[in-house]
């Protein structure tokens, strides 16, 4: 009985912990602006992507060449996306709320995705850039 | 029996703890979260210390097994002072760091004192000839431990959101160790529920290669002075 609520109390602040680090990983993205090239890859030019292309930057960044720790970047994020779309399963009707915070969350995520797209685009501009001044 | 899987992930968190130091060192701030790096440090040398003792006298032994759980204690409590020192770091504009580690200390004196309770109610009289009473309290302080870590986490981070901004790489460090308790504190209850599985194990490995990563990545990735505000993320919030 006493292992079970400590299991149950457990289980709650790993979520609670894990949800909020994630959360940290979001703010520090959310006031960086998108370039202009990143969301004409999104298919947007609002400045806004949408929530469902996190999966397809976060493709797009593997493809850059080039190494600036991304996998640490988005591994945690990855995993949050996908705990939010398992809860985005709950029906609007029933959890309008919870649906509506989901919904924000996941386009948090993909703006964070389109971020580290942006990043890596830059970085592999910048390695191409150096190598083609080195042979020169 | 130990598998190709164990030995990668028992060493890969020693390297990881190894590799988390240097991010310190490289950034600058290894003497500011002096308790932290001394956690990974010994966490690196009890691995170390280990693999001798499991190569010499072999898995079953009572030397690893003895070796094992009280290592596992020291650890502990090296992370339970690497919390306390978390709080100091957060509360040292109001002064309170001495109260702040006279308390660290009254609760972890209670918390042994309740397992030393837990375990004689359980087994008899611990002054017995057998030792094996010593290695139950030493594995039922170590689980209360974790309990108590991530109980006192959680209350940090309520105190942390409480405030109106806190430095992202101090916040990063209380969330991952908070993930990292509360890991353990579920994946011990679980044990006490279902001892036979695997899962409980796997947590383990997962929550102890997860640590070292993610404050490597925030003693090198954040930078020192980045700053957010609190309300940002909250539970709340949106």
């Amino acid at each position: 009985m006493i292992g079970g609520c400590i299991l149950l109390l457990s289980l709650g602040a790993l979520l609670e912990f894990f949800v909020s680090y994630c959360r940290t990983q979001l703010a520090s993205s959310a006031r960086v602006r998108l370039t202009e090239h990143v969301l004409g890859i999104a298919g947007t030019k609002e400045g806004h992507i949408a929530a469902g292309e996190f999966g397809a930057l976060v493709r797009l960044s593997c493809l850059c060449p080039g190494t600036s720790s991304r996998g640490n970047d988005v591994a945690a994020v990855r995993v949050y996306y996908r705990l939010l779309n398992f809860a985005g399963v709950a029906p609007r009707s029933i959890f309008p709320a919870l649906r509506a915070w989901v919904d924000g969350e996941r386009t948090k995520c993909a703006h964070f995705a389109g971020v580290i797209l942006d990043r890596q685009i830059a970085y592999s501009r910048r390695m191409i850039a150096e190598q083609l001044s080195a042979s020169l | 029996m130990h598998g190709p899987l164990d030995y990668f992930l028992w060493f890969g968190s020693a390297v990881l703890q190894a590799a988390a130091v240097v991010c310190s060192l490289r950034a600058k701030c290894f003497f500011k979260f002096f308790f932290l790096n001394f956690y990974l440090v010994a966490a690196c040398l009890a691995t170390a210390l280990r693999y001798l003792i499991f190569v010499h006298y072999g898995l079953a032994s009572t030397q690893y097994f003895y070796n094992y759980y009280y290592s596992d204690l020291l650890l502990t409590i090296c992370l339970y002072l690497a919390l306390s020192g978390l709080f100091v770091h957060v509360f040292k504009e109001m002064g309170a760091s001495k109260h702040i580690r006279l308390g660290a200390v009254l609760v972890l004196i209670a918390t042994a004192g309740v397992s030393f309770l837990i375990v004689r109610h359980a087994q008899g009289d611990l002054t017995d000839a057998n030792n094996l009473h010593g290695a139950k309290f030493v594995y039922e302080l170590t689980q209360n431990l974790y309990f108590v870590g991530a109980v006192l986490t959680y209350l940090l981070w309520f105190a942390v959101l409480k405030l109106h901004q806190m430095h992202t790489r101090v916040v990063q460090i209380i969330l991952a160790l908070g993930v990292y308790f509360s890991a353990f504190a579920a994946s011990y209850a679980f044990a006490g529920i279902s001892p036979y599985s695997w899962l409980w194990r796997g947590v383990c490995y997962v929550a102890a290669l997860w640590l070292p990563i993610a404050w490597g990545y925030a003693f090198l990735k954040v930078p020192a002075e980045a700053k957010l505000m609190t309300a940002q993320i909250a539970p709340g919030h949106s």
